[in-house]
């Protein structure tokens, strides 16, 4: 008996506003807080508390840097962040083209 | 919050389709730095060495101008693209042997009086100078 592969969906992954942050770093090298906030759509303490949960599982890599005396916050995808989200990408593309039994 | 709370697949492969295109979107302004930069390589030479005064002053006035705008656009770029990171290195290296190509042209090859030959001459070196960053605009603006 198999297991339908909505089981094998990445949980940490698999929620809205992370979901977001985890395909925006994907497509880019790094990207900066407010890019993030900008594009997702979020407060800044919710994209904190879940970028907060993706630093804590190993996804993303959370650089402050200083341009004068402006603090910038870029983020980017770590390589086991990356292997993550393209494993999440094949299991929903499994499930979405999977047939229905007769 | 549950993982995944009222998200189908459907939905997230929707949303991962859209935040996708709106990186991509916003990388295009590397693309237009690699354009206008070109394009304006394409203007520079010719008006600095076949231009009657005020336009080689105009044009290395532009120059900085450009240079001071592009160096500000690139340090406030808020997400960094990886078809720019790749292109990048190339590219600057490219382009930095076909300028100085085309500074020794106009500076050691061509006649202070250029006949008309002389100026398609050098219109060819500065499209050639330019061509690195065209090419890397075209590659950036039409990534998927």
């Amino acid at each position: 008996m198999s297991t339908h592969p909505r089981h094998e969906l990445d949980e940490v992954i698999h929620a809205p506003v992370r979901l977001s942050i985890m395909a925006a770093l994907a497509a880019a090298d790094k990207a900066d807080f407010r890019f993030l906030r900008d594009t997702i759509e979020v407060s800044d303490s919710l994209l904190s508390k879940h970028i907060l949960t993706l630093e804590e599982a190993g996804y993303v890599r959370v650089e402050k840097t200083f341009v004068g005396k402006r603090g910038r916050t870029w983020l980017s995808l770590t390589a086991r962040g990356r292997a993550a989200f393209e494993t999440y990408m094949d299991v929903l593309r499994r499930i979405t083209e999977r047939t229905p039994l007769a | 919050m549950n993982a995944g709370d009222g998200m189908s697949p459907d939905q997230a492969l929707s949303e991962i389709d859209r935040v996708d295109r709106r990186v991509r979107h916003s990388s295009r302004g590397a693309g237009w730095y690699f354009v206008i930069t070109g394009l304006a390589t394409i203007a520079y030479w010719p008006a600095m060495f076949l231009g009657d005064d005020p336009v080689p002053d105009v044009a290395a006035v532009g120059w900085v101008v450009l240079t001071v705008v592009s160096t500000v656009y690139w340090v406030r770029r808020r997400v960094h693209n990886p078809l720019v990171r790749r292109l990048n290195g190339p590219i600057t290296g490219a382009y930095v042997v076909t300028m100085l190509a085309a500074f020794a042209f106009c500076v050691f090859v061509m006649p202070e009086r250029p006949a008309p030959g002389w100026v398609a001459a050098l219109v060819i070196v500065s499209v050639v100078a330019a061509l690195p960053l065209l090419y890397a605009g075209w590659r950036v603006l039409t990534d998927r």
